[in-house]
């Protein structure tokens, strides 16, 4: 061999640049009940289907006989992989290396990314766990000059920007994820996060020098925090589960923009009528009901469980909405939930609809819609929070959507929130359980009657009786006699009548699969 | 160990389901609040013993509010 000596100095940097930030620093990361980003890789990936980029990126250190004796590698891990006999791109920093914070190498690895997802067209998946950038720069060398990335450069948000838009993107947070790793995190379809992770702009000694507050890494950005501030979509129990969402996630997904979700085979019939669908909404409109127990007797079921898989429960909370399959195929599934303000539309609510929406036209997923919408939320709050204006872009989103659309009415559509809930050419059930109209009549007859009432002997009982006058026009017979819906149908037909509905929609798709781009919106 | 019971919802609170040193066990529907003219249960967090209610009937409470204190089963 003419090039033993070389090949034995890339073996030996290898074996340097696996030990990450050395044995101390593992062990101590270990100890506090965390993987290192090579064993979640590991974990994630089917088993031995790594494939590294850029092991050699770091720093040697030579002695004085310019022996090679140390090297610190950069510290973020980056390569290819599969997912379920599916190629992904990987990547994460090294939390045993400077606590993650970008070294120069780590910095051009991370950025490359979402260059490669670009490139390959590939689904990105990036765990995260690690700080941004330091005040004394990124380099090794305490004398150097930071010189910051040539003008000529395209800016690294380039790219992270760009993969929203042409493949699946996928974050987890698996301990601290501050400034930089907390923007990619963020730049995601699907974020999760374990119980021990936190993610902030800044940390606490940040915080407590400009604002005085005195707050804890979780106080400020832990999941109790960020599961309702919509940052990140789903609580992990550990990192195991996290991946486990991770590979769920990503079985619903077409590899890039320009595919359609793959058909799965399905076992569950497409004519199963469960029983409970027909009791489920009360008949006293004031009760409320389990918006997903609808949801799980209507769409597969595979190996008797749901195939629903819940994406942001905790933001937005009146708005429920998540993936499934229908008859093997790939499904967006939107619902109201009237246990949060009876399903009415916050400005949380509106900005979770909106996105999804813009989600599902990106992947060209179907989208199912249970409707039981009262209205945008009324109140001091909800009018400060601006939830007119999110919820008209929310409603653009919807109008601007172009996949096969089906809206089931289960209970209440009222107001100019309800438009939200049906796509351009929808295809509309009702339940006999449905109620529209302009405002629900408990509160638009006391407005709309109100000298009426008030002139009555009795004003309580004339309410009521205007109430129960009106209600009759707020029921789904007048809508099916007049074709304002498809067709007013037993609840327990909902599957059959939407598998159906589903093979006719996705083989009427003439036009290849292709990028979604939307305009301004309000 | 007491454990506080929050709404998570805002509105009024339309029944107290149980009385103060009565038994709970998780998930009961303990209270209900009106919200937006419909009938929202707040359910107990885990089994025990009511302790303390916060509120009475009629009371307007926000998100997130504390409304009664339960004593957890060992």
């Amino acid at each position: 061999m003419f090039w033993n000596e070389e090949i034995n100095e890339i073996k030996k940097r290898d074996t340097l640049s696996k030990k990450q930030g050395g044995e101390e620093s593992v062990k101590k990361h270990h100890e506090k009940g965390r993987l290192t980003i090579r064993e979640r890789i590991d974990c994630l990936l089917d088993s031995e289907t790594f494939d590294e980029l850029g092991v050699g990126a770091g720093v040697p250190v030579f002695d004085d006989n310019n022996e090679l004796i140390d090297f610190q590698p950069a510290n973020f891990v980056l390569g290819f992989g599969e997912v379920a006999a599916r190629k992904v791109i990987i990547g994460g920093e090294d939390f045993t290396l400077k606590g993650g914070s970008p070294n120069p190498a780590g910095l051009r690895k991370s950025v490359y990314a979402e260059q490669l997802a670009l490139q390959y067209k590939i689904p990105l998946v990036r765990l995260h766990e690690g700080g941004g950038g330091a005040v004394g720069g990124t380099s090794q060398n305490k004398n150097h000059r930071p010189l910051g990335e040539p003008v000529f450069n395209m800016s690294r948000f380039y790219s992270l920007a760009q993969t929203l838009g042409v493949v699946p993107v996928v974050t987890a947070a698996l301990g601290p994820v501050a400034g930089l790793p907390a923007s990619r995190l963020v730049a995601s379809h699907f974020s999760v996060m374990t119980k021990n992770a936190a993610v902030l702009i800044a940390g606490p000694q940040v915080v407590k020098r400009a604002l005085g507050k005195d707050l804890s890494k979780e106080q400020l950005g832990g999941p109790e925090v960020h599961l309702k501030s919509g940052v990140i979509n789903n609580l992990a129990e550990n990192e195991e589960d996290a991946f486990n969402q991770i590979r769920t996630f990503l079985s619903f997904m077409p590899d890039n923009a320009w595919q359609r979700p793959k058909r799965i085979v399905c076992s569950d019939p497409a004519n199963r009528r469960d029983e409970e669908l027909a009791s489920i909404v009360p008949k006293n409109s004031r009760q409320p009901f389990q918006m997903r127990k609808i949801i799980r007797h209507v769409i597969d079921l595979e190996k008797e469980e749901t195939t629903f898989f819940e994406i942001g429960q905790k933001f937005g909370p009146s708005l429920i909405t998540g993936l499934g399959r229908m008859q093997g195929h790939s499904v967006g599934i939107i619902a109201n939930d009237c246990m949060y303000y009876a399903g009415a539309m916050t400005s949380s609510a509106a900005q979770k609809l909106r996105k999804f929406v813009d989600f599902c036209n990106s992947f060209h997923l179907p989208v199912l819609s249970f409707v039981d919408e009262p209205g945008f939320m009324i109140g001091p709050d909800s009018e400060s929070a601006g939830t007119i204006r999110f919820g008209t872009e929310a409603i653009s989103a919807v109008m601007q959507s172009r996949v096969p659309w089906a809206s089931i009415q289960v209970n209440k559509a009222f107001g100019v929130a309800a438009q939200a809930h049906f796509g351009p050419q929808a295809y509309v059930l009702s339940w006999p359980s449905a109620k529209t109209g302009a405002l629900p009549v408990e509160g638009g007859v006391a407005v709309a009657f109100s000298r009426e009432i008030a002139a009555s002997p009795n004003p309580e009982q004339r309410q009521r009786e205007l109430e129960d006058l009106l209600a009759t026009s707020q029921s789904p017979f007048p809508k099916s006699e007049g074709f304002s819906v498809h067709e007013l149908i037993d609840p327990r037909e909902t599957r059959p009548k939407l598998a159906a509905w589903l093979d006719l929609a996705i083989g009427s798709q003439t036009e290849p699969a292709k990028p979604f781009f939307a305009t301004m919106r309000p | 160990m007491e454990k506080n019971i929050n709404t998570h919802v805002a509105g009024q609170v339309w029944k107290l389901e149980v009385a103060e040193g009565d038994h709970v066990s998780k998930d009961q529907i303990i209270c209900i609040i009106e919200c937006m003219k419909m009938e929202i249960p707040v359910l107990a967090p885990v089994a025990g013993e009511l302790s303390k209610w916060l509120v009475s009937s009629e009371d307007i409470v926000s998100e997130g509010q504390v409304i009664g204190i339960l004593t957890a089963e060992e």
